[in-house]
């Protein structure tokens, strides 16, 4: 299964693979796996490094190398022969990236006096439901 | 359960006093239909209120779905069929798992439904009525549909095609090529079309016949544009069996409505015809560019197939399938968009 998403198929036989994908395809290939792998990894690393380390410093360098990650892999996962670039695609799992950090704490937790785990826990359902909704336009 | 809005238990109680006018008709009802005495459920000083309190007592014990069903199967006042019938339609597909959701919560004994019941509960979705000597119309026309394949291709690359004229084939040019400026005329000499390729039980004998050798495309447009090409095919022999096949007729004229009727005949994965039928199955149509929407089946191998209409005229040619927020339609090139760039090349009717 290619990582970008089919919003329409032309119908003639012989094709590989499904056709345009549904509300559940869109929502797993919209959402950064590898990304958010890397900063559920790299995030716990930090806080785990005690006092002596500058954390919310490290947290918001790798939160930009997360998302400039993010954008190049999706941007490399979706090119596909004779297509545009899918920055629909491509903004949108960036976002979710930005998402799956506020949700988890990290910098914006630190930064944030009055930031609570509920806004993010709330941000990150309501982004995931909702973006599985957008239909990026194939061409 | 079912719950009923506000607007909805206003509705009803309306129906229930049109469809009640004389005193004691009310009371029967609810003494034959629900075992219950209306004086003691629902006492009130006119026929409004009882009807009122009659509803607040089904809706307090729970009793709703029944007082809904037992209306139905009680009266045919227009109403009251009316009311129940959106309700529980609106409630059926709001329960749906995969289309036809369990019915309201019930006993054995109410579980057990009838024909009568059946005809009643089905949402209209998914059962309509069509005209028998239109369906055989249609199936008289699926002598006219192939399938198209290609001697220097696998099997799975095929597609449909419809003879428009006696010796011209309407597909899509993405059949042929998925590349802009492909020479098609080379492509063409390698088409088979196989006409009256259906399942062994329709007795139907299969006819296959190729493009002419020079210049078989006699038209086309590009997949961006109105994805069709226009083939004159070669007549193979003089039998019977290709005399029975006719072209379609067709409609360049008419302006397809959202939810009005459309049937496709079609090859979907190479498989023996099939034909999609729906009496709404319309959904929206671009005239400017030539397109139009629809929720019929198809799916890879359908592409070129006809869409007609509700008499069976050719109005569409199906190509594409698209995603949409809440699930996929497909798309046809209007015939319509089409007919300008052929009608020269297809007889005088």
């Amino acid at each position: 299964m290619g990582r970008r998403i089919i919003s329409e198929q032309l119908q003639s036989g012989g094709q590989k693979g499904p056709g345009p994908d549904g509300y559940a395809d869109r929502l797993m290939k919209y959402i950064p796996t590898e990304a958010v792998g890397f900063w559920l990894a790299v995030s716990g690393i930090i806080q785990g490094g005690g006092p002596q380390v500058p954390q919310l410093g490290l947290l918001w360098l790798f939160f930009v190398i997360g998302l400039v990650f993010t954008f190049l892999w999706i941007r490399r996962q979706t090119k596909k022969p004779g297509k545009p670039i899918a920055w629909t695609q491509i903004l949108i799992s960036c976002g979710a990236f930005i998402v799956w950090v506020v949700a988890t704490g990290g910098p914006v937790a630190a930064t944030w006096a009055g930031y609570q785990p509920l806004y993010g826990s709330l941000l990150l359902i309501t982004y995931t439901t909702a973006i599985a909704f957008v239909v990026p336009p194939e061409n | 359960m079912l719950v009923l809005t506000n607007n909805e238990r206003k509705h009803l109680r309306q129906a229930i006093v049109t469809a009640y006018p004389a005193p004691g008709d009310l009371e029967i009802f609810v003494d034959e239909a629900l075992n219950q005495n209306l004086a003691a459920i629902a006492g009130g000083s006119n026929l409004n209120q009882t009807a009122h309190k009659l509803i607040q007592w089904a809706v307090a014990k729970g009793h709703t779905d029944a007082l809904i069903m037992q209306l139905a199967q009680d009266t045919q006042n227009p109403d009251i069929q009316q009311i129940c019938s959106r309700v529980l339609q609106q409630y059926l597909s709001l329960n749906a798992n995969d289309g036809v959701g369990p019915l309201p919560s019930m006993g054995q004994a109410a579980w057990d439904v009838n024909y009568e019941e059946l005809q009643s509960f089905l949402p209209k979705r998914f059962s309509f009525e069509a005209d028998v000597g239109e369906l055989q119309r249609g199936l008289e026309l699926s002598k006219s549909v192939c399938k198209v394949t290609f001697a220097d291709r696998s099997a799975d690359e095929c597609g449909t095609g419809v003879l428009i004229a006696p010796d011209l084939m309407l597909t899509n040019y993405h059949v042929f090529s998925r590349e802009a400026g492909a020479d098609l005329d080379e492509i063409a000499t390698q088409m088979r079309c196989e006409f009256g390729y259906t399942s062994a039980q329709s007795g139907n004998q299969a006819y296959v016949c190729g493009a002419v050798e020079n210049q078989a495309v006699v038209s086309a447009s590009p997949i961006n544009v109105l994805d069709y090409v226009l083939v004159r095919l070669r007549s193979k022999d003089d039998s019977a069996n290709e005399k029975s096949i006719q072209p379609v007729a067709y409609n360049s004229t008419d302006q397809l409505t959202p939810r009005s009727p459309l049937n496709i005949l079609q090859h979907p994965e190479g498989e023996q015809m099939k034909v999609s039928l729906s009496n709404n199955g319309v959904v929206k149509t671009d005239e400017a560019r030539g397109l139009v929407l629809y929720v019929n089946a198809a799916r890879p191998g359908s592409s070129g197939s006809p869409c007609f209409n509700q008499q069976w005229q050719l109005v569409a040619l199906h190509h594409k399938g698209l995603a949409t927020s809440f699930g996929s339609v497909r798309e046809g090139i209007l015939f319509s968009a089409i007919y300008p760039e052929i009608q020269s090349f297809l007889p005088k009717l």
